[in-house]
């Protein structure tokens, strides 16, 4: 997996902990600041969607009015789940725009780094000295890594103060939300260590793509596998070692805080009871949902589908703009700016989206399965056989499948596919080793460039004879013994 | 009207390099790469050592098409107006009358270009791009199809001024036409031993066809994939380590085009990775400019673009 992929994720899980660890905390102080349940979603939710974008689209350049669309779309259904009123959609909103932006500022920085690497790249990075530097990241203008740490420690210590003021105003906490911020601290911690070690990785790898080192392709899985070890052991051990780690404990601080609160001015703040803990969702009427839904599964499913259908109408909208500028401009995308640029964009992604997803569903293999006596232990050994056999004779559904099946056949027999050839330069290497198909190559390799690349399709009968043809050259690989 | 498809593109591919064979020995590769330049509307640089036939070939490139041929001989003191054309005032209509410049033919042959004064150089940039001339502030349409063939010497700098970036970028392909072999020479001096082949060519189709076959060659079908390649591989140009300047866009556009007009030769209305990657080296390389250090090294841009044809991902099938 690529770490440009999995940061994004890292990012918003840790965002996600750290505002739902901010909520949890502010809630229990102040029960007037709790947060309903199926907000929960949408937090985490809008950290994905803009840490992701952030990442891998995000420039100086991105219309403006493509961001208030973006915030439009979450604030809207948090609008509706809030009742349609202002202070509790203040409240709401304000966190899941919290969550948007803390993401958003890690997505950027991954992107940054890029660019970093794009304007460094050719000033030598073959020098030692100067990857040193640019890890150490001396330089405040190139100090994306100090940006991670900044706000894990940051974002730590705001939880921490939180962790410690409700300790200090109301002490000991049991049942689920207990449970919640076991779960969130866990998460928080986790993520946000796994996300500056996958930073580090992330920049010594462009950094060595323009050093072009030769740099083992199981590296960044093995670090991933060796980080996600340390770190379940790190949580396992705060969560369940009945160990007494003193002088580390939230309670033992909290204890000396109290004290020490105690014995200070006192902040007068009327203690919570019970009644009013529970009965504190209660002064937040929901338009869109009955109360007792909100807390339960069933509001996370709401509130899940009202996001679905509002993102998917914003970007329906989005994308019969972009089809509408498109003909206006006569398809010449070069010539949209701003946004209705952006929309033709989204309207060709959805529309390639849509074609691969149909070309993939063309090409599904969905192999017959005989209807039949189950084979004795006896036979066993001779069907395990034959139904091997007949696997490596089934026919792929689909002449750019058959040629998937012939490079999946040629690789195991040592002649891999680069990705850096055409398919007429690889049937030239398979004509070489397996003169016999020649021909048969030549005319398998001419149908599949009319399948891939021409706006044609190919009559049945065509594709069957062209499928007869790979199905021959197949088992002619499958034959060969190696040189 | 007759309508054209790309059967008739690539009949007309054979014919022209037939009889384009009959003067050139042996050079058919770089004849095709002249008529997929021909055919995408582009015009070319021979850049090769005096004598290896690069005004020959553009001529019987120019009398196989049947269109008009003319030839500027390039020399210091060759002024903008010898190329364009001027108006000179004629005492029997008491005005100005035009009087077109060579650079009105459809097949011109700018012959040893390195030798003109970028100011004259400069000159054929609007002919060349726009496929118009201005003279007197009236602008003039080149009749189509027009082609610049322009021919440099690479070894002999005295005396020249080197093309300017934005001139050569203008240039659809840069090609390279190399000694012939001692089979091919023999072969040469046979057929030239009476009459010089070139005075009995015959023209194979008329300049109007040919312009009718670059339509044609503009809506050959260009697959996702295949744009992608092209941007990958002209991208990786910008992001060489040993390139101070990639290639622009508009060798992207050339490359598409160029990849159009070879797989039409080949009789297909689709483009495969594979006329890509037989165009790119001509296409892209002038395009580049190289890092000091990297000529002193001996890198040519044409042996970066051979190393970036085996690093960038075509993307055939994804991961296999």
């Amino acid at each position: 997996m690529k770490m440009k992929a999995l940061l994004p994720a890292l990012a918003a899980i840790f965002t996600f902990s750290i505002i739902g660890l901010g909520t949890k905390y502010l809630g229990l102080l102040f029960p007037a600041l709790s947060v309903p349940f199926c907000l929960w979603p949408f937090i985490l939710l809008s950290a994905i969607e803009s840490a992701y974008f952030a990442t891998y689209y995000l420039g100086p350049r991105t219309p403006s009015l493509w961001r208030l669309i973006e915030l439009a779309v979450w604030l809207v259904p948090v609008y509706l789940l809030s009742g349609r009123s202002a202070e509790p959609f203040l409240r709401n909103g304000f966190w899941v725009v919290s969550s948007w932006l803390m993401a958003r500022g890690y997505g950027s920085q991954l992107s940054f780094m890029e660019r970093v690497a794009d304007h460094l790249g050719d000033q030598g990075a073959q020098t030692v000295n100067w990857e040193y530097e640019s890890l150490a990241s001396l330089d405040s203008d190139h100090a994306p890594l100090k940006y991670f740490w900044r706000r894990f420690f940051g974002y730590g210590g705001v939880i921490a103060i939180l962790a410690m003021a409700f300790h200090a105003k109301i002490g000991d906490l049991h049942g689920e939300d207990v449970l919640h911020l076991r779960l969130l601290g866990s998460a928080a911690v986790a993520s946000g260590l796994a996300l500056q070690g996958g930073a580090y990785l992330f920049r010594l790898q462009i950094l060595w793509g323009y050093a072009k080192a030769d740099v083992h392709p199981s590296l960044a899985r093995t670090w991933l596998k060796g980080m996600a070890v340390l770190l379940l052991v790190l949580v396992l051990f705060i969560n369940v070692a009945p160990v007494d780690y003193w002088p580390l404990t939230a309670t033992r601080i909290s204890t000396m805080l109290r004290n020490f609160v105690v014995k200070g001015p006192t902040v007068s703040m009327p203690p919570i009871t019970s009644d009013e803990k529970a009965s504190r969702l209660e002064e937040d009427p929901f338009w869109f949902f009955p109360e007792d839904v909100a807390l339960g599964p069933w509001g996370f499913i709401l509130a899940f589908a009202t996001l679905i259908v509002f993102a998917g109408m914003t970007f329906l909208l989005v994308s019969v703009i972009g089809l509408v500028a498109l003909r206006l401009v006569g398809h010449e995308l070069e010539k949209l700016r701003g946004l209705p640029k952006l929309a033709a964009q989204v309207y060709l992604g959805l529309r390639e989206s849509l074609r691969i997803l149909l070309g993939m569903m063309r090409n599904i293999r969905v192999g017959p399965r005989p209807l039949g006596r189950l084979p004795n232990v006896s036979e066993l050994g001779e069907v395990t056989k034959s139904k091997k056999h007949t696997e490596s004779m089934r026919k792929p559904r689909g002449v750019r499948a058959m040629f998937r099946r012939i490079a999946k056949v040629a690789k195991k027999k040592g002649l891999a596919f680069s990705p850096s050839q055409t398919a007429l330069e690889y049937g030239k290497t398979l004509q070489e080793h397996f003169p016999e198909v020649a021909r048969a190559v030549q005319e398998f390799l001419d149908g599949y460039q009319k399948v891939r690349y021409s706006d044609r399709e190919l009559s049945e009968s065509d594709q069957s004879k062209l499928l007869e043809v790979g199905a021959v050259i197949v088992e002619e690989i499958e034959r060969w013994k190696g040189e | 009207m007759p309508q054209f498809s790309v059967s008739d593109v690539a009949l007309f591919g054979e014919q022209m390099i037939r009889n384009i064979s009959k003067v050139m020995v042996g050079k058919e590769t770089v004849t095709k790469r002249l008529l997929i330049a021909l055919l995408s509307d582009g015009h070319v640089l021979l850049e090769d050592v005096p004598g290896v036939g690069k005004t020959m070939l553009a001529r019987s490139l120019a009398a196989s098409c049947g269109g008009s041929f003319c030839r500027i001989q390039c020399t210091p003191d060759l002024l903008p107006s010898d190329v364009t054309g001027l108006s000179i005032y004629n005492q029997k209509q008491e005005d100005f009358v035009f009087r077109p410049g060579p650079i009105m033919a459809q097949i011109v042959l700018v012959d040893e270009i390195n030798r003109a004064t970028p100011r004259t150089q400069s000159s054929l940039l609007e002919a060349m791009g726009e496929g118009q001339v201005t003279v007197d502030g009236a602008t003039y349409d080149l009749r189509k199809p027009f082609m610049v063939v322009a021919t440099q010497n690479p070894v002999e700098f005295e005396g020249t001024f080197p093309l300017p970036e934005a001139q050569l970028d203008r240039f659809f392909l840069v090609l390279q036409l190399g000694y012939p072999t001692a089979e091919e020479e023999k072969e040469v001096l046979h057929r030239l031993q009476e009459e010089h082949p070139i005075s009995a060519l015959a023209p194979v189709t008329e300049p109007n066809h040919v312009a009718q076959l670059q339509e044609v060659v503009a809506r050959v079908h260009v697959e996702e994939s295949v744009r992608d390649y092209v941007v990958h591989l002209v991208r990786s140009t910008r992001q060489h380590p040993q390139v101070q300047l990639g290639a622009s866009p508009r060798g992207s556009l050339a490359l598409i085009r160029a990849a159009q007009a070879a797989a039409a030769l080949d009789s297909r209305d689709y483009v495969v990775p594979d006329d890509v990657k037989f165009m790119a080296t001509s296409v892209l390389a002038h395009r580049l400019i190289l890092k000091a250090e990297s000529i002193l090294r001996g890198t040519t841009a044409s042996s970066i673009i051979g190393e970036l044809l085996h690093q960038v991902d075509v993307g055939v099938e994804g991961d296999l």
